[in-house]
């Protein structure tokens, strides 16, 4: 491997020390001279030493000073300094020490103790920076990586969102292509029997009645639609009635539901029941909880969710309970955990929770699983809405 | 219009969804077909085992058995009875697969029932009559020619494939047609060629898994000869597909 050769810097007064000092390192190493501490101090800036052997008794700035501002300069943190001179009084030394030296050596000094110290103090400083070097990369290493798990992370989220609207759109084709077609015929028949001058008032009233139902059937959809299709996180905070939010939710999973032969039952809900929120992110939290039943219950037999709520200590509670026999007790603790699933390579992401969750939290509100029920239930509470809140009920959700 | 009097047709008719049995019913008892109602897959074919129905029309996505398990008895248990599916979302099933799987006519709802009706009369007449319908306009003239020496051969090697009502037809990059397009073909053997009219059904672009790129065609019109040709090439093999899809 071939490497940079290390600086070594010496600062004496006495051209004579400077010659000996020199010839005893010049093979080994990249060396400048300085003559003053004033010199050293410019001469540092742009030669960036390694090691310096510093003389203390100079005319102006003395070697102590100038290990001082050594030790004060940021580029120069791993520079070695020792101190040459003829004074080694213990005292000396230790103020030296004390003031960033790494070692002394007392003139006169044999060659060979020079030669040996030199090679001690530039390994150390080689392994040193090495050492800096890599932990720089690491740092940045690691930087990176997060980087890229965030990128990940956003691009889950986004493409677990699209698969779900995919979903819904193929349900919400589904759902409204059968009414149109309804319309179509119907409109188509009522023209017929005009054209035929067969006209029964009582038949086509009938008629007309059932395509004015249908118009209804399906823009009851379309504006369920159209507020799902927003996320819902900027939209106002309303007093909103849970029996609207469970409705709203149910016309996009209902087309689910029938195809996997599952029996939805929504208990009754009193109108009264309200939570402060915002009805579209909490339709989003019920249709990840339902979406997630079905695909736990689908291999099952026996295939039911219900909807059940109720007011309890100044909240509202809403269970969500499908047929399947509860979250094993392993699995229950990183349930909520982002990224955690139990489905197949490629089926979820494991996010719904965790954002669900989320989206519960920042509504002041609590997602639990009620492990007392045999079989497995959800439950959220949310505030009554009924009751006047002192403070905002929505923090800013940290859910992506 | 249909070779049978319509009160001598028996259709069933299923769907999930009352409102649409309700009218659809409702329109063909006005025009004379007797009609028979199902809400599921399960429920028409033991329907099917037990009247003799002439035409089946399904939707496909239904709680309880689906059009397409329906379909797929139904070609087992009465080859001859046209089906004509329903699809109502986009993802259902493909119209290529709904040919091959032997389907004899698909729709899209919301549907046209003049055009459904067309389908329905045009279904209920024999092949070798059904054929005999030449098109007033044709928009694209397709001429393949075949260094083989005749129909089996061209069969064989995969460049066209038969079903009971059309062909599919392998293309080369570029020469794809449009779905409904009206097309005149004229396949090229050396001892045999092969010509006549249909229209286009679908049309795969490039090849998707292994199959190879091209379009599937009904067939309005061949003439006797041809059509015997063809008839006499089905009939061993008992073909199911309506079109096949390679």
């Amino acid at each position: 491997m071939t490497e940079e050769k290390q600086r070594i810097l010496i600062v004496d007064d006495e051209p004579r020390n400077q010659r000996i000092i020199s010839e005893t390192l010049e093979d080994l190493v990249d060396l400048k001279t300085a003559s003053t501490g004033e010199e050293a101090l410019e001469l540092i800036e742009t030669f960036n030493p390694d090691l310096i052997l510093l003389d203390i008794m100079m005319p102006g700035i003395d070697g102590l000073e100038v290990c001082k501002r050594i030790r004060a300069h940021p580029e120069l943190s791993l520079t070695k300094v020792i101190f040459v001179s003829g004074k080694a009084m213990l005292e000396q030394k230790l103020k030296g020490y004390e003031i960033g030296a790494d070692d002394y050596l007392t003139k006169p000094f044999m060659p060979e103790e020079l030669l040996a110290k030199t090679k001690v103090f530039l390994r150390l400083t080689r392994v040193e920076k090495e050492l800096k070097e890599l932990n720089r990369s690491l740092d940045q290493t690691v930087k990176e990586r997060t980087e890229q798990l965030l990128k990940t992370e956003a691009k889950l989220i986004n493409a677990a969102k699209l698969a779900a609207l995919g979903e819904m759109a193929s349900g919400v084709a589904h759902e409204i292509n059968t009414p149109l077609s309804v319309i179509g015929l119907t409109a188509e028949q009522i023209q017929e029997l005009i054209e035929d001058g067969f006209v029964n008032l009582p038949d086509i009233a009938k008629m007309n009645a059932k395509i004015s139902e249908t118009v209804q059937r399906i823009s009851s959809i379309v504006s369920g639609l159209r507020s799902f299709s927003r996320d819902g996180s900027n939209d106002c905070v309303e007093i909103a009635p849970v029996k609207h939010i469970v409705e709203d939710t149910l016309v996009f999973c209902r087309e689910k539901l029938k195809n996997s032969g599952i029996e939805m039952n929504v208990n009754p809900i009193p109108d009264n029941f309200n939570i402060r929120c915002q009805p579209v992110q909490i339709s989003q939290v019920l249709l990840n909880l339902i979406n997630n039943s079905c695909d736990a219950i689908l291999h099952l037999k026996d295939r039911w969710i219900e909807i059940a709520t109720e007011k309890k200590d100044g909240s509202i509670q809403i269970s969500i309970t499908d047929s399947g026999s509860g979250i094993p007790g392993p699995i229950l603790d990183k349930l909520f955990q982002p990224f955690f699933t139990t489905k197949e390579v490629g089926k979820g992401t494991g996010l719904g929770l965790s954002i669900s969750k989320g989206i519960v939290e920042s509504h002041r509100g609590q997602m639990t699983i009620d492990s007392t029920c045999k079989n497995t239930r959800f439950i959220l509470n949310f505030p009554d809405g009924n009751v006047p809140s002192t403070n905002n009920p929505i923090k800013k959700p940290n859910a992506p | 219009m249909s070779s049978k009097a319509e009160n001598d047709i028996l259709i069933l008719l299923v769907d999930d969804d009352p409102d649409l049995l309700e009218i659809l019913a409702f329109s063909f008892r006005r025009l004379g077909y007797r009609v028979l109602l199902a809400s599921n897959g399960r429920e028409a074919f033991e329907i099917l085992q037990t009247n003799p129905v002439n035409v089946v029309i399904t939707d496909v996505r239904m709680p309880g058995g689906d059009g397409i398990e329906l379909l797929k008895l139904a070609r087992e248990q009465c080859p001859g009875t046209p089906v004509i599916v329903l699809i109502s979302g986009f993802c259902d099933l493909s119209t290529e697969d709904a040919y091959n799987m032997g389907a004899d006519a698909i729709f899209s709802k919301p549907f046209d029932k003049k055009t459904l009706l067309e389908a329905l009369s045009r279904l209920l007449t024999p092949p070798e009559k059904r054929w005999a319908h030449l098109i007033d306009q044709v928009d694209v003239e397709m001429e393949i020619e075949l260094q083989i020496e005749g129909l089996s051969d061209a069969i064989t090697t995969k460049v066209i494939s038969l079903g009971r009502g059309g062909m599919f037809v392998t293309l080369a990059e570029g020469q794809y047609p449009n779905v409904g397009n009206n097309v005149s073909f004229k396949i090229g053997c050396s001892n045999f060629s092969f010509a006549g009219s249909g229209i286009v059904r679908w049309v795969r672009t490039k090849s998707a898994s292994n199959f190879p790129p091209g379009c599937g065609i009904e067939f309005t019109y061949l003439d006797s000869l041809q059509a015997d040709a063809v008839l006499a090439y089905l009939k061993p093999s008992n073909s199911k597909a309506f079109i096949p899809n390679r």
